[in-house]
């Protein structure tokens, strides 16, 4: 025995056809692909992701916090929501209702008679034009009423209204009384009562603000 | 360099000269999965050895200077698939499936030298037959094995020692 035994025994050691079929066709289907990245490569990608998932996690979790705390410091509706939903609350109320006051009209109150059209007017700040800065302004009920007090005396929104209407000479008028009918404390709007006058008139006028953060509407009676 | 150039397009190239990667395994494949069966004396097992070594091949596309530093590139990579092979978790906690060479085509010397050197450790196996079979010199095998020329030469007299021992002295390497 000696080396070429050894030699001639490992020439018997061939691949099949089948495998090398086999590997052709893997060879192939591996070029197809555009060349895997090695395995380790693909773990440092997967390792960074993970980094930046947990880095960005903490931060993402504690935008959103933020977020979720000024959403809770906010009011509950958006502002035109809520001059949707004060508009029909004043409806409501019997005080600022026209039809309300109509039926006062008729309990004898006979010099109301004329202020029919006017009294229905429940108007918005929309017609009104009311900016957000003089809302602000009666945040408190003090500055609420001086605000409300304000639109009476130099609102020119009543002034155009009562224009308008031919009603009333607003440059004349003049506050006889004020009164507070409700407040946010109640979790209402503030509603100020003003019996106004003019001046070379008789009659009273009694005039309803309602006022709240986010608009005021100016109501006649 | 890693997955550079993979495209179907590719070439080895070899010098001046370049080949598709289905020209370098059947010039080649036959060689690595020979030296691959030597190693791990399993056909299943040579065969896979093989193919990592051609897609090891293929996703690193080195530059050769000729078509034998392509050859002792891929003989390089397979004696080290091997290794691994032998050290993984798997294969030290299971017992392969050796396979001996008694083919009908084989004599019973040629049978008798081959299952000699496939029972040598790794170590001596794989000099043995670098050196016998694809003809490096002690030289070459310590550039291609990074090891020193005299641990390739002890390596290969202690291999035929071991033979010699194996084959009861019925053997000549020389």
């Amino acid at each position: 025995m000696n080396k070429n035994d050894y030699i001639s025994a490992m020439q018997h050691v061939k691949m099949s056809e089948e495998f090398k079929a086999e590997t052709l066709k893997k060879l192939a289907e591996t070029s197809i692909e555009g060349g895997k990245k090695p395995i380790y490569f693909k773990k440092y990608i997967m390792a960074a992701a993970c980094v930046l998932i947990m880095l960005a996690a903490p931060i993402a979790i504690g935008s959103y916090s933020k977020l979720n705390m000024a959403k809770s410091a906010l009011p509950m509706a958006a502002p035109q929501d809520r001059a949707i939903q004060s508009a029909p609350a004043a409806a409501k109320s019997p005080m600022l209702s026209g039809a309300a006051m109509a039926e006062n009209a008729d309990g004898g109150a006979g010099e109301k008679a004329d202020l029919a059209t006017n009294e229905k007017a429940a108007l918005n700040s929309e017609e009104f034009g009311a900016s957000a800065e003089n809302v602000q302004d009666a945040a408190s009920p003090t500055a609420a009423l001086d605000h409300a007090r304000e639109l009476v005396l130099n609102g020119g929104a009543y002034k155009e209204t009562a224009d308008k209407t031919g009603g009333y000479n607003i440059d004349a008028l003049e506050i006889i009384s004020e009164e507070l009918l409700a407040d946010e404390a109640n979790g209402k709007d503030n509603i100020f009562k003003f019996t106004v006058r003019e001046k070379n008139a008789d009659l009273p006028l009694t005039l309803y603000v309602a006022l709240d953060k986010n608009e005021w509407r100016f109501l006649l009676d | 360099m890693y997955g550079e150039t993979t495209d179907t397009n590719a070439f080895v190239h070899c010098g001046d000269e370049r080949f598709t990667m289905d020209a370098v395994f059947l010039k080649y494949g036959q060689t690595v999965f020979r030296a691959a069966y030597a190693f791990v004396k399993n056909t299943h097992d040579a065969e896979d050895i093989t193919q990592e070594v051609f897609i090891s091949l293929m996703r690193t596309m080195p530059l050769f200077e000729s078509g034998e530093h392509c050859k002792a590139w891929l003989l390089h990579a397979a004696a080290n698939r091997c290794k691994s092979f032998f050290k993984s978790a798997w294969q030290r906690k299971t017992t392969g499936i050796e396979e001996n060479f008694p083919d009908e085509s084989f004599t019973q010397s040629e049978g008798a030298v081959a299952n000699a050197v496939s029972a040598l450790p790794l170590k001596y196996r794989e000099v043995i037959y670098l050196y016998y079979i694809e003809g490096y010199k002690a030289k070459e095998l310590a550039l291609l094995l990074h090891m020193p020329q005299n641990t390739v030469l002890s390596r290969l007299s202690r291999g035929r020692g071991l033979l010699k021992d194996a084959l009861k002295g019925d053997f000549d390497i020389e």
